[in-house]
């Protein structure tokens, strides 16, 4: 992969069970990837994680247990919003990281959730284009989610839809499965890309080290 | 402790380092898990007695070409498509059975192959490794023993820690009269196993009333359910997504195997694919286990975790209980989890890219049982050490749960008693890169003069707390009463 030689990418891993496949992922598209370990609960002040944001061209936000704010992550923020050129993909936990963010609500999305469906993004061919980076990415493609909260449809509308481009699943139409950030290179996906039930899962990953590497090139610039 | 011998295996010369090297040559620190393993070595004891069993005949039903390709099977590295293991397919029974004793002065093995029911010649002798007898007067052999059975036991001391025993001896010389090894090789050839019908029907008593032995205490059932229930509440907050809860009895002694042939028999009249017997002063293990947790052959890794099991008695009704697996959305979508799971633990050693899930979602059969499992494989990193990989895989994905650091800790609250060796993961090692991990579920155990027994669930949101307490504590009948004999 040419595209993503030598492009270093920040792994925040939120103590979760599928990071190192996220990383073996980005290592197999040619991507060198620095893991930082970010726990629940207060204590993980910015200064410990500066060597690892330094230099680099994209982070990735892991899946992970809990919710958004047991987790004291406003720091990354920060460092994100004074460095607004780096790209950043958030992955189920991260995704939702994202978003409430930018005050998007993020709750229980339903009586059962959903731990291992299968389904298409969307049933029809056609029918919607996945917002960039992931506009290429066929958007009948099958994926698998594992979660329990998200962000509600309603509560995005209200609150999200104008700073963020998002869209929901045809098999899951109450919460955003899928979304990318109007200003900033931020991007994000509900469902697992890792998972070996997401045959088009490299194509996520692909996409977002493209939009690295065509950033890099603008900074060099 | 001995310096790295050179071993002839198999007409190659292997620079073979001894196993206790391997592993405490490399710190545990950056593991993910945070599994702390502290390195023990014991010695075989006096008396102690062990085997290990495979049985090789299970037919295999696959997803159809269409259903797999929901999922990603294979990776695009041409090193990855080397075969999947060859299984043969119901008709030609292969049992390997690995007999180790215990001796004062270190281990000493014999191995028989057993075909079509008939269990052929016990050899003392150590399988394929070669033995010399040096004639040392007074009747006196000497046997020159490379350790075929090396044995690594992993025991759960918390939910996150674990405690790996090795019994190994790398070389030992045994010193015993030649009489002692022609009465050892007439004993153990006298050891009668039955032959068998692979696909003897496994009836499971459904009445609970059966034996009052294997009925779960009322309090125990109430405390169940509130832990499910529990840890379901846990899961909507999503703080894990899958969690396997188990339950621990306590059993009268005498259901043990009182020995090693009783353990043949009772193997050999429902082979289950792996079999172990463990014998000593302070430890007993006899497991009935169905579940390879890794096999690891070459720079080849693979694990095929068990997610779904269903009774099923002939050859006839295979497609049946097959579609009935597949149908069930819950045990899908354990099965997704735990592979995802697995994947992630063998990223951590394996070559980014190289892990793939060559047979998806395929249903294996086996004495009466229909089980759903996934083939996962990964290419391990040049260099790797052993206590890595246990680090990284360790404890086992199928039976914790998933985020899994997150699932251990609200488990270790909500369960009333330690795991000890239940769950644990034993090996038969021939060589360093050659090892067969079984992990230990469906067994008996005695340890500290006690003796027990257990069964989990595995638990998600779909599941349904007086469901799954029925099913520990059916799995535990079904177990127990094969014990009986």
């Amino acid at each position: 992969m040419t595209f993503s030689r030598g492009l270093t990418v920040t792994l925040i891993d939120h103590q979760d069970s599928f990071t190192q496949t996220i990383a073996s992922e980005l290592q197999a598209l040619g991507a060198q990837v620095r893991l930082s370990q970010m726990g629940r609960g207060p204590g993980h002040h910015s200064s410990t994680h500066s060597d690892v944001l330094h230099a680099c061209d994209g982070i990735v936000l892991s899946p992970g247990p809990g919710h958004p704010d047991e987790y004291d992550n406003l720091w990354l923020r920060d460092w994100l919003l004074t460095n607004p050129q780096i790209p950043t993909f958030g992955i189920c936990l991260g995704l939702q990281i994202l978003l409430h963010w930018s005050g998007i609500r993020i709750s229980q999305i339903a009586e059962i959730p959903v731990h291992g469906r299968i389904a298409p993004l969307a049933l029809a061919p056609g029918t919607i284009r996945l917002p960039e980076p992931f506009a290429s990415i066929p958007p009948q493609s099958q994926v698998v989610w594992y979660n329990s909260l998200g962000a509600l449809w309603d509560d995005f509308l209200a609150h999200g839809s104008r700073s963020w481009l998002a869209a929901p699943s045809e098999a899951n139409p109450s919460f955003v499965s899928l979304a990318s950030h109007r200003a900033l290179p931020w991007c994000g996906v509900q469902f697992h890309p890792e998972s070996f039930a997401t045959p088009t899962g490299s194509d996520f990953f692909a996409a977002f080290l493209k939009l690295c590497a065509a950033n890099r090139a603008q900074r060099k610039r | 402790m001995e310096s790295s011998p050179n071993v002839r295996f198999d007409s190659t010369t292997v620079q073979t380092p001894p196993v206790h090297a391997l592993l405490q040559s490399t710190q545990f620190g950056s593991s993910l898990h945070s599994t702390i393993l502290s390195v023990s070595q014991v010695p075989l004891r006096d008396q102690c007695i062990g085997c290990f069993a495979q049985y090789n005949c299970q037919s295999v039903i696959k997803l159809a070409d269409e259903a797999a390709r929901a999922y990603r099977t294979v990776a695009s590295r041409p090193w990855q498509q080397s075969e999947t293991e060859t299984t043969s397919s119901g008709s030609e029974p292969l049992v390997e059975l690995s007999i180790f004793l215990g001796l004062r002065n270190g281990s000493l093995a014999a191995a028989a192959a057993w075909n079509n029911g008939n269990l052929g010649k016990i050899a003392v002798a150590p399988f394929r490794w070669p033995r010399q007898r040096v004639d040392a007067g007074n009747d006196l052999n000497v046997l020159h023993v490379m350790d075929y059975t090396t044995r690594i036991d992993l025991s759960w001391k918390t939910a996150t820690e674990c405690e790996i025993t090795i019994a190994a001896e790398q070389e030992r010389q045994i010193f015993a009269p030649e009489s002692f090894f022609r009465k050892l090789e007439a004993a153990l050839n006298g050891i009668s196993v039955s032959s068998t019908n692979p696909l003897k029907s496994l009836t499971l008593s459904e009445d609970p009333t059966s034996d009052s032995r294997f009925r779960l205490d009322p309090s125990v059932r109430q405390r169940l359910r509130a832990s499910i229930a529990a840890l379901k509440s846990r899961m909507t907050k999503g703080d894990c997504y899958l969690a396997n809860i188990t339950e621990r009895i306590e059993i009268p002694e005498d259901l043990r195997a009182n020995s090693f042939a009783e353990f043949l028999r009772r193997w050999g009249s429902r082979p289950s694919r792996f079999g172990w017997f463990i014998r000593s002063v302070e430890l007993g293990i006899e497991s009935y286990s169905p579940e390879r947790f890794f096999r690891i052959k070459g720079s080849e890794i693979i694990t095929e975790p068990i997610k779904g099991t269903t009774p099923c008695g002939t050859a006839t009704e295979q497609q049946s209980a097959a579609a009935q697996l597949w149908q069930s959305r819950k045990e899908r979508c354990e099965q997704h989890l735990v592979s995802d799971l697995l994947r992630n633990d063998f990223a951590a050693v394996c070559v980014p890219g190289s892990i793939s899930v060559p047979s998806p979602l395929e249903i294996r059969f086996c004495s009466g049982l229909a089980q759903m499992t996934s083939v996962v494989r990964g290419q391990l990193r040049p260099g790797v050490f052993l206590k890595e990989i246990l680090g990284a895989v360790l404890p086992a994905g199928s039976v914790t749960g998933a985020p899994k650091k997150s699932a251990c800790e609200i488990l270790e609250k909500l369960e009333a008693s330690p795991r000890g060796l239940y769950c644990g993961v034993i090996a038969d090692m021939r060589s360093p890169d050659s090892v067969e991990a079984t992990l230990l579920i469906r067994s008996l155990f005695s340890e500290n003069g006690s003796t027990y027994a257990c069964a989990g669930a595995g638990i998600t949101t779909l599941s349904i707390p007086d469901e799954e307490v029925q099913e520990i504590e059916a799995k535990l009948r079904s177990f127990l009463e094969r014990s009986l004999g």
